[in-house]
């Protein structure tokens, strides 16, 4: 999708026409002047920005149908144009206006939003959906006899001889007539306007700019607006490809969701702590296309080996064990280490099943399996909780009592941040581990601010978090260099995967917004204060991660980062997940 | 199985290659000269991994043998760090994820950067994670409340 658009950096009237050119509509004053755009060398009011939008589609639309239809005579019309006057575009609405009454548009195929006009510039008219109106600006010489012809003889090949030449990019050989026999338009005050075509970078920056200002119509429950925009985004993220597109899809769709108060109750797409089938498969295929979650599981594993350096009876408490999938590879190498495996003890937790099976004691059983294939004295208990607060000392007691005491290790990965989501929840959980006292507390979470109280910085966050994610799913599409499965890893299913946190983050508050990542220097700020001191995670858990990326395939964008004993894996400079250790604080 | 001595298996070796074109053009019954099993194997032993990828194309025979665990065992320890645990205890592992074969050619092999078949001794942290990887990929093809689900390319 093409739009013409005088490149406000190059041409000299850019922004430097004087204003006193304009006396009816005053441009817009600095205070409200949109920043982003701004930058660009366009002043639009913030408040206009829906407004500005809509007629920018209205004006592809007239320059569209114009480029379609070429087949009028020209030369009759060429008569009409010389009384045209360029308006400053760095005026965005203004110039809008006068480009939209010179060609009559028709009336717009998108129901525009009734905005109310706005109170400093009267020469504006609303929009109206059956036909647009502009109150004849006192300023243009536009002369509505020629409306009737205007459509047809092409895009506002009247306002500059040259944007009728970009609409040459589109249209076919007829406006190419029109445009080398366009009559040179009288002295204006700005001369004619280079333009240029948009690329595909640009339409990026306007989509995220679009993305912003949406959601900062949330946050300012300017729904209208924000109404306006989210279909305003879905046409631009329709020109972007990749993972761009998807991003913007899923982060328009959620802000439709907020704006509409479209919160489905928990379920599946809304909620991710949901432990489903659906949940599983996702998460499945999302542990297999990126390193993310084996990065969260080697280096967890490798501390907890470490720590339980030995010992003869060990005892592992995973508070999300899902399914289980971290477990083998620590009971292989516990099966490896020199003078034998000790016996092992796994305390499973995961939430109540929709469908009452029973899904812990199968996780449990497989692994029971896998453990008596290596040789591997195993015990599991599955616990069912609703909410880690619901844990209580007790429940991971070792009932046994053999003569050795137990080494515990406590396993978390991504299942903190949702205690956030209640209050004194962590608390509670911080608590019983201290009753447990485990020897190595492993935690991984996703290293990011989602948790800010102002929507629009956890939006901005969200935004730049998973438009990382999903570039890093993008960048690692790149030729296998194992024996090739079958097929193609499925991306789609991962894509859905992170997208469900962004619909938890966008659209959903209070208790249901779950995904509540917080940084790594946050979780250290709560771990100290709650009594535990941090355990350095070694150059031998670097190492691993490092060997596992190596032996990634398509994993030249991913870094490995070692920050005060705690790991970081991300995407370019980007960090995404980070594990720590942590281990009760002497008394 | 008994062992031949080195030297006068590889003597046999080369003389039988030479006496196997020789066979071939006659049309005996079997072109492939009649190593016992024994020399076969100490035959492949030595070879490195390409060698015994191609062996195993030969025939059924050959295949067998190629594949033989002990041989792959032999190529994984060739470069191997030293891991700190027993070899039997290694072997009772590993053979029961799928073998050594299997850890060389689906974790190990996609390590070696070029094929130019430059020996490289593999680092510790890289068998670990090879084993890993192994326990990982055994454990989703074990039949469970997933069913089956296939490795992804990624490992």
């Amino acid at each position: 999708m093409k739009r013409e658009y005088p490149d406000s950096g190059t041409s000299s009237s850019g922004g430097a026409a004087p204003k006193g050119k304009h006396p009816a509509s005053a441009p817009p004053s600095e205070e409200d002047v949109d920043e982003l755009l701004a930058a660009l060398g366009y002043k639009v009011r913030s408040s206009d920005m829906a407004d500005v939008a809509q007629k920018l589609e209205q004006l592809e639309m007239a320059m569209e149908m114009g480029a379609a239809a070429s087949t009028a005579p020209v030369s009759d019309d060429m008569a009409f144009f010389p009384e045209t006057v360029h308006y400053n575009p760095s005026d965005l609405s203004t110039w809008l206006d006068s480009m939209l009454s010179e060609l009559n548009t028709p009336p717009p195929p998108l129901p525009p939003p009734p905005m109310p006009p706005p109170p400093s510039v009267p020469s504006f008219a609303p929009a109206e959906s059956s036909s647009v109106n502009f109150d004849p600006n006192p300023i243009s010489q536009s002369d509505p006899s020629r409306e009737r012809k205007r459509m047809r003889t092409g895009s506002g090949s009247g306002s500059c001889s040259s944007s009728s030449s970009s609409s040459l990019g589109r249209g076919g050989a007829g406006t190419t007539t029109i445009g080398s026999e366009s009559i040179e338009p009288a002295p204006v005050a700005t001369p004619g306007l280079p333009v240029v075509v948009v690329d595909p970078q640009e339409a990026g920056v306007r989509l995220v700019h679009a993305l912003l200002a949406c959601a900062e119509a949330v946050q300012q429950d300017n729904l209208k607006a924000a109404d306006a925009l989210v279909k305003q985004i879905s046409l631009l993220a329709s020109s972007q490809g990749g993972a761009m597109r998807k991003v913007a899809t899923y982060f328009s769709e959620a802000l439709a969701r907020r704006i509409y108060r479209l919160r489905p109750p928990v379920g599946p797409i809304s909620d991710p702590s949901t432990f489903d089938s659906f949940a599983d498969l996702l998460h499945m295929h999302f542990y297999e296309t990126c390193p993310y979650l084996k990065f969260a599981h080697f280096t967890a594993n490798q501390a907890i080996l470490e720590a339980f350096a030995g010992c003869k009876r060990v005892h592992v408490v995973d508070f999300g064990i899902k399914q289980g999938m971290q477990w083998p590879a620590l009971l292989q190498a516990l099966a490896l280490r020199p003078g034998g495996p000790p016996s092992f003890r796994l305390t499973g937790v995961g939430p109540p099943q929709p469908d009452n099976s029973d899904a812990l004691q199968q996780v449990g059983l497989k692994l029971a399996q896998f453990a008596h294939t290596i040789r591997v004295d195993f015990k599991y208990r599955g616990l069912v909780a609703n909410s880690l607060a619901d844990i209580e000392p007790y429940m991971l007691e070792d009932e046994s009592g053999d003569g050795e005491p137990e080494a515990v290790a406590i396993n978390s990965v991504c299942e903190l941040h949702g205690l956030l989501a209640r209050p004194g929840e962590l608390d509670k959980v911080y608590h019983t581990v201290q009753k447990v006292k485990p020897k190595i507390f492993t935690v991984v979470e996703q290293e990011a601010n989602h948790n800010s109280g102002s929507f629009l910085d956890r939006f901005t966050e969200a935004l730049h978090y998973y438009s990382t994610m999903f570039d890093s799913l993008e960048g690692s599409n790149g030729s296998p260099t194992e024996p090739p499965s079958p097929g193609q890893p499925d991306h789609v299913m991962s894509e859905l995967y992170l997208g469900r946190q962004i619909f938890n983050i966008v659209a959903c508050e209070g208790p249901d917004r779950t995904e509540r990542h917080e940084t790594l220097a946050q979780w250290r700020r709560r771990f100290s204060q709650a009594g535990f001191d941090p355990v350095h995670l070694g150059s031998n858990a670097y190492k691993q991660a490092s060997t596992l990326l190596a032996l990634f395939a398509g994993g030249d964008g991913y870094r490995v980062e070692e920050k005060d004993g705690c790991l970081t894996l991300g995407w370019h400079t980007r960090s995404l997940i980070a594990t720590s250790a942590w281990r009760v604080m002497a008394a | 199985m008994k062992r031949a001595s080195s030297s006068s298996s590889s003597s046999s070796s080369s003389s039988s290659s030479s006496s196997s074109k020789k066979l071939k053009s006659e049309e005996s019954p079997s072109p492939i000269p009649d190593l016992t099993e024994d020399l076969l194997y100490e035959v492949l032993r030595r070879a490195d991994e390409r060698t015994l990828g191609a062996a195993a194309c030969v025939s059924s025979r050959w295949r067998r043998l190629a594949q033989d665990e002990r041989i792959w065992e032999a190529v994984c320890l060739r470069h191997w760090a030293a891991l700190g645990c027993a070899p039997c205890q290694l072997r009772s592992v590993v053979m029961a994820l799928g073998g050594f074969r299997k850890l060389y050619v689906s974790y190990l092999a996609p390590t070696v950067p070029t094929r130019s078949g430059r020996r490289r001794r593999w680092s510790r942290d890289e068998l670990q994670m090879s084993l890993s990887m192994l326990s990982v990929g055994f454990f989703g093809m074990m039949g469970g409340p997933m069913g089956k689900f296939p490795p992804g390319k990624g490992i």
